[in-house]
């Protein structure tokens, strides 16, 4: 590796790593604030039941189960309080029963009175019992992510910075690399922006939401507790508001201003009749998560600063080596490959996986089959006579093919513009047109109702569509013939169906092919035309309907998957026949 | 082997200037006739009205004794040699030798014999299973001119097809083109830019220009009698100098005043304006005041055997060639000698004058 792709690697590996390490605190600084939430919920949640529970002051030793169940329903249900809650008494869950039990370790972790703990994704907090010192259980409260408004800013910025810094990295010392810097710097900077902002706001988020909810719950205990001596309530509401404070409020209430100009997370006033008012106050928030932000912020732009000290540093000019040209081949074809693996090799495998089980759409996937799905579908004698209705139906193609080739040369020897948009006009019909067209008139036209007519309908619609389709193709296929061929041709005497057989077949050999695989290609996974003409009669039945009849109102997915893999497997064969046999005819030529 | 001639042909696009205007010629049956102009005159539409690939405006074209303006290309058994990227590319070199007769119909070992002969005399024989793409320009050019052959054509036209060659493949190809033409006698009109390709194939020449006929010779009269000032300026690298001037008759000779230049021409009575012209070679360098005037050398062109010196004449460009390597620079003030007898004259409309 020569000096100056050492710099680019290191290039690479910078923006890649900071872009990383960006992402990954903004990521983190919503998770912790998600966090946040939940223990401050849980904590507050653990207050209120142990404050709005009346039974576990009074039995001495144990909890009162069924007063705690009630509450812990109820507090589910609160109005107002949207948070995941679970309350353990002991070891045992009490709002979702069947949930498993709470882990010992989980329990030997929360120490009475203790702050809450973040285990395994929630916020756990001991529940007070009624004797002191020992916890009754546990109240956990999981975070739930909001869908988040900045994620897929944040993601798309990502993607476009990392190319821009990859591009940059691979351009360093040359002219076009000041440019990808420059890009790299604009796409850091908004994606900074942008995380640090998502770290705010939820911060901001997950403190008002706490605020909000606590002011609930607040409320509601309150109506329980004596109101007298009022000092009293605050002392005894006070756990409530967890790492917060709760206060007498003494500047007699929030005011019309105060009231209309607080925001989400400013403190709120709570109202217990007369003139007293409570004061709820979140606690101030955290450093280390400032720092997140701050390092959210600029860790992109440090990559940045980075690659342009790299960039003084390159100083050897060298042209392109092999691995960074192979990288670059790679990096080109990666959308493309994105796009095959996700949208033909994935859904293969699935397609594989699922017809070599027993799968039912109601049930899910059971047991392991093998080739019993396949061995199934191809004994059905259904089965052929649908892939010979498709067989058929595909028929249409070389018709069309063979039409749209005759009206393009055709067209060619009159080109005026109006031929031409007739021939091109098919294609922009949309079938749903057609089958408006087909459901209000043609079909109660007795000529088109006799058995397997709609299959000679869908064919006769798709031969016109098709034709649309080709003609254009065609088109340009004439166009690239120099005209001076054609004028040799003239003067050689060949006219007609002879210059169509020596020149004009032979150099349109290639457009034909094409359009011969790719119509039957399409040809043969008619769906819509099956669904418009056939109207569920089996005559208008062909492989694409069966398999989605199969599947999703038979509902076994199985034996959809296995007609599929079928069906793709003979597809293929068609088209390496006709590969080879073309290969053939163009080494013969 | 037919005579071909157009009747007063004229074609125009649209209502565009014509590009051929009332064009009349004559190619006697056997002949090989060159046609001649620069580019833009005319003379590739003249090719393809005689091919029946352009129907012209007005005017007949005929062929041996008949007139066959209406009829199609393929009836008028004529063939083509284009300038270039003419050969059929999906078909090898014994594809496109045997196009023709395939589409004539003739039956397959017939046709592969004469595919053999014809590739055989044009040396193609090594080719034969090879694609256009992959032959050089000379060697598709070549089996162009097969393709034209092979199927016995009355009239052989040729569109410029030595345009892409480089030098000696030229020559060769040239020399290759006026054997075979005699050895079969076919009539042939061979449209070129190239002054040395029409002196090399044709023993005569038109001169088209502007859609017409300038003149219509053998190469030696139209270079040594131009019928006007545009053949003379076209024929030659570079051509005539053609200076415009006032002639006067006193006694016995003839003068003309052309800006500083006095110039004595072998006109026996003739007053007025006219323009003489002189070739590059039949004007010399002679000491100052000795010649029909003095003139600056703007430039000199040497090139080995001769060298051209520009010359300005209080305003009027001559050029002149002169053998070897003159020591004249440039700025210096000379005289210009014009050989009397070289001196063409021509009236205010560009007619040869005597």
């Amino acid at each position: 590796m020569t000096r100056l792709n050492a710099f680019r690697w290191a290039g690479a590996a910078v923006a890649t790593l900071t872009l990383a390490g960006a992402f990954a605190a903004a990521l983190g600084t919503r998770r912790f604030a998600e966090r946040r939430y939940a223990e401050r919920t849980a904590a507050s949640a653990a207050a209120y039941l142990a404050l709005a529970t009346p039974g576990t002051r009074g039995t001495p030793e144990e909890a009162d189960a069924g007063e705690l169940l009630g509450r812990a329903r109820a507090l589910s249900a609160l109005p107002g309080w949207t948070a995941d809650l679970e309350v353990y008494l002991g070891t045992a869950p009490l709002i979702r029963g069947t949930d498993p039990p709470l882990a010992l370790a989980t329990v030997a972790a929360l120490a009475p009175g203790s702050a809450p703990r973040w285990i395994d994704g929630a916020a756990f907090a001991p529940l007070t019992g009624p004797v002191p010192g020992r916890s009754a259980g546990a109240v956990r409260i999981r975070p739930r992510a909001a869908s988040d408004p900045f994620e897929p800013w944040l993601t798309g910025l990502l993607g476009l910075t990392a190319c821009a810094g990859l591009a940059a990295a691979a351009h360093l010392h040359r002219r076009r690399g000041t440019w990808w810097l420059g890009a790299y710097a604009a796409g850091a900077l908004a994606f900074g922006g942008v995380a640090a902002g998502a770290a705010v706001t939820g911060m901001r988020a997950a403190t008002a939401r706490w605020l909000r909810e606590t002011a609930v719950l607040v409320q509601e205990a309150g109506s329980r507790v004596p109101r007298a001596p009022w000092a009293g309530v605050v002392t005894t509401l006070r756990p409530i508001a967890a790492d917060g404070r709760l206060a007498v409020d003494t500047t007699g209430g929030p005011g019309e201003e105060g009231a209309a100009s607080a925001g989400p997370t400013a403190p709120r006033f709570l109202w217990f009749g007369a003139d007293r008012w409570l004061t709820l106050e979140a606690a101030p928030e955290d450093w280390a998560a400032a720092a997140r932000d701050g390092v959210a912020g600029t860790a992109a732009l440090a990559g940045v600063l980075a690659l342009l000290a790299l960039s003084w540093g390159a100083t050897d000019r060298v042209p392109p080596g092999q691995t960074e040209q192979t990288l670059s081949a790679w990096s080109l074809l990666a959308p493309a490959g994105a796009h095959l693996a996700t949208l033909t090799v994935a859904p293969l495998v699935v397609l594989g996986y699922v017809a070599v089980h027993h799968w039912e759409r109601i049930g899910g996937p059971a047991e392991y089959v093998g080739w019993g799905n396949l061995v199934a579908v191809a004994l059905r004698p259904d089965t052929w006579a649908v892939l010979g209705r498709t067989a058929l139906f595909a028929l249409h193609v070389p018709v069309a093919v063979a039409v749209a080739l005759a009206l393009a040369l055709g067209s060619r020897a009159a080109p005026t513009l109006l031929i031409r948009a007739l021939l091109v006009v098919p294609p922009f019909v949309s079938l749903t047109a057609f089958a408006v067209v087909w459901r209000l008139g043609l079909a109660a036209w007795s000529p088109l109702q006799g058995p397997g007519a709609s299959l000679w309908v869908a064919a006769g619609a798709a031969t016109v569509l098709q034709i649309g389709y080709q003609v254009p193709v065609f088109l340009a296929g004439l166009d690239r013939i120099p005209v001076v061929l054609w004028e040799a041709a003239a003067l050689d005497g060949a006219r007609g169906w002879s210059r169509f057989r020596l020149l004009t077949g032979p150099l349109l050999a290639p457009v034909i092919r094409c359009a011969l695989i790719t119509g039957l290609a399409l040809g043969v996974q008619v769906f819509t035309l099956g669904y418009v003409t056939g109207q569920g009669r089996p005559d208008g039945d062909f492989v694409a309907g069966r398999i989605v009849r199969l599947g999703w109102v038979d509902g076994r997915l199985d034996l959809a998957a296995s007609l599929s893999l079928l069906f793709l497997v003979l597809v293929l064969a068609l088209v390496l026949l006709q590969v080879r046999l073309w290969r053939r005819e163009t080494d013969a030529a | 082997m037919s005579a071909v001639a157009l009747r007063g042909v004229t074609k125009a696009f649209g209502s565009a200037a014509p590009i051929l205007n009332q064009v009349t010629l004559d190619v006697a049956a056997g002949e090989l006739l060159a046609l001649l102009g620069p580019s833009g005159s005319g003379k590739s539409t003249l090719l393809r009205c005689l091919a029946g690939l352009e129907q012209p405006t007005s005017g007949d074209v005929v062929i041996g004794d008949e007139v066959v303006t209406h009829r199609a290309p393929a009836a008028r058994h004529v063939a083509m040699v284009f300038q270039r990227q003419a050969l059929y590319p999906h078909l090898t070199v014994r594809g496109n030798l045997g196009f023709p007769l395939e589409v004539a119909g003739l039956p397959h070992a017939q046709m592969a014999r004469r595919v053999l002969t014809m590739a055989d005399r044009l040396g193609l024989d090594r080719l034969l299973d090879r694609r256009p793409g992959t032959l050089s320009v000379g060697e598709r050019q070549r089996v162009a001119l097969g393709r034209a052959l092979i199927r016995e054509p009355r009239v052989l036209l040729l569109d410029e097809p030595l345009a892409h060659l480089d030098g000696e493949s030229r020559a060769e190809l040239a020399h290759e083109i006026a054997r075979w033409q005699a050895e079969l006698g076919v009539t042939t009109v061979h449209v070129t830019q190239d002054l040395t390709e029409a002196f090399t194939l044709a023993r005569r020449i038109a001169v088209l220009e502007g859609g017409r006929i300038h003149q219509t010779g053998a190469p030696r009269e139209i270079y040594e009698a131009p019928a006007d000032v545009q053949v003379a300026r076209l024929l030659g690298r570079p051509g005539m100098n053609v200076l415009a001037g006032t002639a006067r008759h006193e006694k016995r000779t003839t003068e003309v005043e052309c800006g500083p230049l006095r110039v004595p021409v072998p006109l026996r009575e003739y007053d007025g304006r006219i323009q003489i012209g002189i070739r590059p070679e039949h004007v010399s360098i002679v000491p100052q005041g000795a010649g029909v005037g003095d003139a600056v050398v703007r430039l000199t062109e040497p090139s080995g055997a001769d060298t051209l010196v520009h010359l300005d004449a209080g305003g009027l460009r001559v050029t002149a060639r002169i053998p070897g390597l003159p020591p004249i620079a440039a700025g210096v003030i000379v005289g210009l000698g014009f050989d009397p007898a070289q001196i063409h004259c021509f009236d205010s409309s560009g007619i040869r004058l005597g």
